[in-house]
């Protein structure tokens, strides 16, 4: 016993010889599983040569009834794919079936959180195109710009504690095609969170305030789910008003009352590869 | 490096024979069915006192570098915890001191308290000693057995992690005074 305490103390000793008084600034990582909070974008993206391939699933609303298994007959779908070019900037291209659309983006950290920053600082830029019907090609007003729209955003987000982390998302939307009366370059506020629930599952929350006169359908968005990571495959089971997946859709065309029933369930599903 | 140089000359260590460094290099490798995993630390710090036969090593956790950047945040965020046990150390003595002859390459027995993952356990290894260029090569092999420090490897993960990972140490040290 006497021995083992001497060891103990012999090395005990020595260990102050080995600490560093000039380390490096430390870098938060993990504030969120996925690159989404649900629908929204999170602080993080894919790093240096990573892919990640990734499903989105909304089926119908809850409130459509037995006939329509409540939602389930009825699925939109956008499969994406994301790459980072380097640990700090990751593009993302997909294709929705809402509105037969294609998008493309890109997400640049410019601040990570460490001791010299309280937050993770991101911009997010995309660029969404809506695929155009043969018919709609033979009207007279037809222009390709009108299928356009885009979205810009800040992404500010910080780890509170290992479980806790909140994301605010300061949004501007630009859309070519707009309902008459309202504003072509909507602003919104996302505000957004997630909890570690264990060390693989959290539970993630979302919303979006609109700052610009939308129109009198409009509803904010709100969504909440659980995020359940099995190394390289993120699923994502969540319940949103919107069944959009890109930023103009769940920002301008959300019309369901979240507290009337007006629910679509929805999961991703994503795959990381690397080589 | 320079400030701790200072602190050991003018303090008690004055009559010690110490060696340390702060690049050494610590490797695991995990053999499963499906998929090796290896990661390397190349910031292994470790002090060895050839009179007392004391030493102590320490490793960050979030030193480790992956061939996967997914592997790596997995690693520290779901199995180290290293928020939460940021290091590892292994403290002690080596065996029998008085035995060790700097002019060969031998084989020694150290014994200590080895901390990972916030568990403390006493361990006995072997390791490589020799004097090369003035530097003390020091290198070592040792099994861990995840279980013995609550390290769980989840049911559902799409990889496989070996239940025993082989650690490899090797580092130089510099002698830090002279007697």
């Amino acid at each position: 016993m006497l021995l083992a305490t001497a060891q103990f103390s012999f090395g005990q000793d020595l260990l102050s010889l080995l600490n560093d008084e000039n380390a490096e600034p430390k870098v938060v990582s993990s504030l969120f599983k996925d690159s989404r909070v649900v629908n929204a974008q999170s602080s993080k993206q894919s790093s240096k040569g990573e892919f990640k391939f990734l499903i989105q699933h909304r089926f119908g609303t809850l409130n459509s009834g037995f006939y329509n298994l409540w939602g389930l007959d009825n699925s939109q779908v956008r499969m994406g794919l994301d790459y980072g070019v380097s640990d700090r900037i990751a593009v993302s291209v997909g294709r929705s079936s809402t509105n037969k659309q294609y998008d493309a983006s890109v997400k640049g950290k410019l601040l990570n959180q460490s001791d010299k920053s309280p937050v993770v600082l991101s911009v997010f830029s995309a660029l969404f195109l809506a695929h155009p019907s043969e018919s709609l090609r033979q009207q007279a007003d037809y222009e390709f710009l009108n299928q356009l729209s885009f979205a810009n955003q800040l992404i500010i987000a910080r780890k509170f504690s290992s479980k806790f982390s909140a994301i605010v998302l300061p949004t501007h939307v630009h859309l070519n095609t707009f309902a008459f009366g309202t504003s072509a370059d909507p602003l919104f506020l996302g505000l957004g969170g997630r909890y570690k629930l264990s060390k693989r599952i959290t539970v993630n929350g979302e919303y979006f305030y609109a700052l610009s006169e939308m129109p009198l359908t409009h509803q904010n968005m709100l969504s909440l789910g659980f995020d359940i990571e099995t190394g390289g495959h993120v699923f994502s089971l969540h319940l949103s008003n919107s069944r959009g997946m890109n930023e103009h859709v769940f920002l301008t065309q959300t019309s369901g009352d979240f507290f009337e029933g007006d629910i679509y369930f929805g999961f991703n599903i994503s795959r990381v590869f690397e080589w | 490096m320079r400030l701790i140089l200072v602190c050991i000359l003018f303090s008690s260590h004055i009559f010690a024979q110490q060696y340390l460094s702060k690049e050494g290099d610590v490797s695991f490798f995990s053999e499963a069915p499906i998929e090796n995993i290896e990661a390397v630390n190349n910031k292994a710090t470790g002090v060895i006192d050839l009179r007392t036969g004391g030493f102590a090593f320490q490793i960050m956790i979030e030193d480790f570098v992956f061939p996967n950047s997914l592997m790596q945040e997995h690693f520290n965020e779901s199995y180290m915890e290293s928020e939460k046990f940021p290091n590892s150390t292994f403290t002690g003595v080596i065996s029998d001191v008085s035995a060790i002859d700097l002019s060969k390459e031998q084989s020694i027995d150290v014994s200590g308290n080895f901390l990972l993952h916030g568990i403390n356990r006493q361990m006995n290894m072997t390791a490589t000693l020799s004097l090369k260029d003035e530097k003390l090569n020091i290198s070592s092999q040792f099994d861990i057995v995840l279980d013995d420090f609550n390290i769980d490897i989840p049911k559902i993960m799409m990889y496989k992690i070996a239940e025993v990972i082989n650690v490899n140490i090797e580092m130089n040290l510099q002698k830090l005074s002279n007697e």
